[in-house]
């Protein structure tokens, strides 16, 4: 079906009457193309949802409304039922994701090695909330229940990525660290 | 394949019922009330409430829910135990919890199945550590009003949009406490307005404006009777106080459309009460038209036509297909006795030429053949011509409960789809008015790789021209011809040879593209091919008016007499000599193609309900024909474009005021009964024609002797018919001109332009009339969506809003037919090439 992907930007247009995404300058990249490809090589019907709505997730750390509409009609399916599964999911989130997801450990043994000192350094240094993300994108920072590191308390978890024994020093050279190899991917990549 | 039965224990009675069907529907059929909330028959099953739990005795027992569990040998079933009871009672605690309660003020009014239930079970007393969760009403639909308090998620709304409307413009969103019916980023509803969703909520968390009244339901009248908006046949039952609607309920236990309704249907009836109805009769005095006394308005009447009779002028009387089939059987009769004037008909309908020389001429019957059950059980449905969702919604939902109920297909061909799209399994987007085109090719498609389908057919008439002059219709030539790439026509012709039963829906229209005669001829020739010599049984044709059918069977045509036989057919003739003492004229009336040519030579203009000006596409010159028409007499409810050129206006009754029948396009006969009261008395049509045959001294025979008259000469429904005959195709057409941009026409959903353009619901809910266009287009000529385009075809030319829409083809242009009164149809200059217009920014 052509022109599909037209549901990006403020000029799509319900049969029915005005149906206007709200207007982003957000560029999300091939991931149209590679929901295609997914498509493409995975015939089937609806049950391909749940494994497509993942690997867009995967790709972009969250689940953009405009990207929902489209997969919703990739798969033959309306926006609702799609945004019904990214709703009822909690693994699922509307929230853009930074590049480097920050997991503070809150457990028992990390939270008596000052890990609260820890959440509100990177609180600072990245200037956001618990929950919230950076102005630039790079950084998310959450807090979490017992990492099972407690040998290494207090920790926090880059992506998949374990730092322990931190202190607040140590954690500001790792943001710096971290940014500094975002610099450096974009060089790369530029 | 008989179904075996089992046998099963209910209360300790042995009681057998058919392996697999539902416990709740054994459990009703032996008198056992089983209380549902998100239970309906037209849904597959959900177990969403469990209200209908009964308790299991046997293997390994419990609680199970009725409503999602098939019968099983030897289940042992209590259906009131005191474990059910209290099952119940605990169901409805949880759900009085989200529920806010507010019975004496609810716009239920007593009417709400969960109260009744609430009622019979009790609820216990204790209280649990929940709130009533917090949310606004959403007041941002203009007809709907959403009360997420009220709502007890049983998600009938939600499934009902999908999977019977196939729309999807709700769902539930977040889970637990939270759940709730959204719509997509919680934008205001944008939807077909069907009501489906009102009509079944079992509480007032969805509430229909037009309908929130003060009237409760045990004071209203109800009335089950045959919706005549279009022509689908849906039996509706409509609730009344003193005469005014109340509420439209689509009836459950009846067919068609078993619970299955329209906007129109549920919203449209408000036009009959609107302001500028007419209620007494015009004359035309000094130029003016003026209110006179019946009497004066029919004398002027029967003047004209002695004025018309004694200067040999015709007299030309048009019905429309929305009579009912009684009254164009008086209006026929009237002109074929008592004035012997052959010209008689129902303007230029769509589906009227289709039926009468489409099917009539290849199939023998001026008839669809197919009725709604064909189309849920064939292996495979093929539409043309439209998307059925704007002219024909109960054919649109029988699609989708195809799709997503059976599991089984359909493909659709034409310009512009209207969201079938998405349950489709294959969607040719073919170049406007390419559909015999298409047709050809696959015919062709089909006998290249079966010749031996041709065997049976070789010896029909018309069998051999039709087979030569189909080897110009290569796959790469037709493909390019309809604007398709030629994989899509050769999955569709594996598809065909693939199918055990096809049906072909060919949807007529007078605004859509394309030739609806020669694409109904051409897909009986296909079916033909597959079928053997049974292609009668697979043609559905969708006339656009509720009774094209019935019309056209009364003979409300200028070449057919009653019962579809040829004016000109003695047999038939001497038959009607026989019963109407006079015989009716051999010579063919006028068609409406004809009438301008002939328009100074009729004396007298009879339009029933017709309206030249704003229903007719403008290649008919309908302003044209009433300027040089010596006299007009319309019958109206309202003061349309042509009572500008009327001498007599004569108001009637319509819709649901009415008494009768309408032959649905499934070709069934119903009744209409009258529902509703107009403000003053009104006569109903035929109710006029008589009265002018008694002052022209011919008095009609008594109703029941017209009833017998027809019943004699019509049957009801038809059989199927072998082809009798192919059609050589024409040369294949040329590809769309790339240079120019080609003009489809869509019908809308909310109005059809004459009548339900009353409706100040339907007008509410039209989206503003603009010329729609892909994105592909906008971005080539550098249009935004709102900005005004310049359309011009020739001479004429549309100052339209783009609204760039992405279900329009590249290379087209979309403006609305019948949106604008006749801006649209103006363009249309032919029927069966479409329109190169040229597009320009304003």
């Amino acid at each position: 079906m052509s022109d599909a992907r037209t549901v990006r930007g403020p000029e799509s247009e319900g049969f029915f009457g005005a149906q206007e995404l709200p207007p982003t300058d957000i560029d999300f990249g091939d991931i149209w193309q590679q929901i295609d490809e997914y498509v493409a090589a995975h015939p089937g019907g609806h049950e391909r949802l749940i494994p497509l709505l993942h690997r867009v997730q995967e790709q972009l750390g969250y689940l953009p409304f405009p990207v929902q509409e489209y997969v919703a009609r990739t798969l033959g399916l309306s926006p609702i039922q799609v945004y019904g599964v990214v709703s009822f999911y909690h693994f699922f989130t509307t929230t853009p994701r930074g590049r480097f997801q920050l997991k503070v450990c809150m457990g028992t043994a990390c939270f008596v090695r000052q890990s609260q000192q820890l959440l509100d350094t990177l609180g600072d240094v990245l200037g956001v909330e618990v929950g919230g993300i950076s102005d630039d994108r790079l950084f998310n920072l959450d807090q979490v229940r017992c990492i099972g590191a407690c040998g290494l308390a207090p920790a926090v978890m880059v992506g998949n990525e374990v730092h322990g024994n931190l202190t607040p020093t140590r954690v500001k050279n790792l943001v710096k660290k971290l940014r500094k190899q975002a610099d450096e991917e974009e060089g790369a990549s530029a | 394949m008989a179904e075996s039965l089992v046998t099963i224990t209910v209360n300790g009675q042995e009681v057998e019922a058919p392996q697999g069907k539902l416990l709740l529907h054994v459990l009703r059929e032996q008198g056992i009330r089983v209380p549902t909330l998100c239970h309906d028959d037209r849904l597959t099953p959900y177990g969403g409430c469990r209200l209908c739990v009964v308790e299991r005795k046997d293997g390994r027992g419990g609680l199970i829910p009725a409503c999602s569990t098939p019968v099983q040998r030897g289940m042992q079933i209590e259906s009131d135990s005191a474990n059910v009871v209290e099952s119940r009672r605990r169901q409805l605690q949880f759900l009085v919890l989200n529920h806010r309660m507010e019975c004496p003020a609810c716009d239920r009014r007593g009417d709400c199945r969960f109260q009744d239930l609430i009622f019979e079970y009790g609820i216990p007393d204790e209280t649990l550590p929940f709130e009533l969760q917090r949310a606004p009403m959403d007041e941002s639909s203009p007809v709907i009003v959403r009360d997420p308090e009220k709502c007890l998620i049983c998600g009938k709304c939600v499934r009902l949009c999908e999977e019977v409307q196939g729309v999807g413009a709700i769902g539930l969103a977040s889970r637990g406490l939270e759940a709730t019916v959204s719509t997509f980023l919680e934008r205001p509803l944008d939807c077909e307005f069907c009501g489906q969703c009102v009509n079944a909520c079992p509480v007032a968390a969805l509430v229909a404006r037009p309908y929130t009244c003060d009237v409760p339901a045990w004071l209203r009248t109800s009335t089950t009777t045959t919706c005549s908006f279009c022509s689908c046949g849906c039996q509706v039952q409509l609730e009344t106080f003193e005469g005014r609607p109340q509420a439209a309920i689509p009836a459950i236990d009846e067919g068609p459309n078993h619970g299955k309704l329209c906007v129109k249907g549920w919203l449209g009836w408000d036009l009959l009460s609107a302001d500028n109805r007419l209620e007494r009769p015009l004359v035309r005095r000094d130029g003016q038209l003026v209110e006179a006394s019946w009497d004066e308005a029919l004398e002027a009447v029967t003047g004209a036509i002695g004025k018309a009779r004694a200067n040999e002028e015709k007299i030309v009387g048009l019905g429309t297909a929305r009579m009912t089939t009684e009254d164009a059987y008086l209006l026929q009769r009237f002109f074929r006795t008592v004035l012997a004037s052959p010209h008689v008909g129902c303007g230029p309908v769509g589906g009227v030429d289709a039926l009468s020389e489409g099917a009539g001429e290849t199939l023998g019957v001026a008839s669809s053949t197919a009725g709604y059950p064909a189309l849920s059980e064939a292996d495979l449905v093929l539409v043309l011509r439209a998307d059925p969702t704007r002219t024909h919604p109960l054919v649109k939902t029988e699609l989708v409960q195809r799709a997503l109920q059976q599991g089984k297909d359909f493909v659709l061909a034409h310009g512009l789809s209207g969201g079938l799209e998405r349950h489709a399994k294959q969607y040719l987007q073919l170049t406007p008015g390419r559909e015999d085109t298409l047709l050809a090719g696959l015919a062709n498609l089909l006998l290249e790789r079966k010749p031996e389908l041709a065997a049976a057919l070789e010896n029909v008439e018309g069998f051999a021209a039709w087979r030569t002059s189909l080897e110009a219709y290569t796959i790469t030539a037709t493909a390019e011809a309809c604007g398709v790439e030629p994989k899509e026509l050769d999955a569709l012709a594996e598809r065909l040879l693939a199918a055990g039963s096809v049906v072909a829906v060919v949807v007529g229209g007078t605004g859509v593209p394309g030739d609806e005669v020669a694409t109904t001829r051409a897909a009986a020739a296909l079916l033909a091919l597959l079928r053997g010599e049974n292609a009668g049984e697979q043609l559905l044709v969708l006339g656009e008016k509720s009774n094209v059918q019935g019309t056209l069977d009364v003979g409300l045509h200028p070449s057919r007499l009653p019962g579809q036989a040829r004016v000109d057919d003695e047999e038939a003739r001497a038959h009607l000599a026989a019963l109407w003492g006079t015989k009716p004229p051999a010579e063919r009336g006028l068609d409406p193609s004809e009438f301008v040519q002939a328009a100074d030579s009729i004396g007298v203009l009879l339009l029933a309900g017709q309206d030249p000006i704003s229903g007719w596409p403008r290649r008919f010159g309908g302003r044209e024909i009433l300027e040089g028409a010596g006299f007009v007499v319309c019958f109206d409810a309202f003061l349309g474009a042509a009572s500008r050129y009327a001498d007599v206006v004569l108001p009637v009754k319509i819709l649901g005021e009415r008494t009768g029948s309408v032959v649905a396009l499934d070709g069934e006969r119903r009744s209409l009964r009258r529902v509703f009261k107009p403000a003053g008395p009104l006569p109903q049509d035929g109710e006029i024609i008589r009265e002018l045959a008694r002052r022209l001294d011919s008095e009609m025979p008594s109703e029941e002797k017209i009833l017998a008259e027809i019943d004699e000469l019509c049957r009801w429904p038809r059989t199927a018919s072998p082809i009798q005959r192919f059609f050589a195709a024409p040369a294949v057409p040329a590809p769309a001109a790339l240079e120019g941009v080609l003009l489809d026409a869509a019908p809308q959903l909310f109005h059809s332009g004459t009548l339900t353009a009353r409706s100040r619901h339907l007008q509410e809910l039209s989206p503003t009339v603009a010329v729609r266009l892909s994105a592909t287009d906008a971005r080539r000529w550098d249009v935004q969506n709102g900005q005004m385009l310049r359309v011009a075809s020739g001479e004429r030319e549309l100052l339209l809003r783009a609204r760039i829409d992405s279900n329009v083809r590249p290379g087209t242009v979309v403006v609305p037919w019948n949106g604008n009164g006749d801006s649209a149809a103006s363009m249309l200059v032919a029927d069966d090439e479409p329109v190169v217009v040229e597009v320009r920014r304003s």
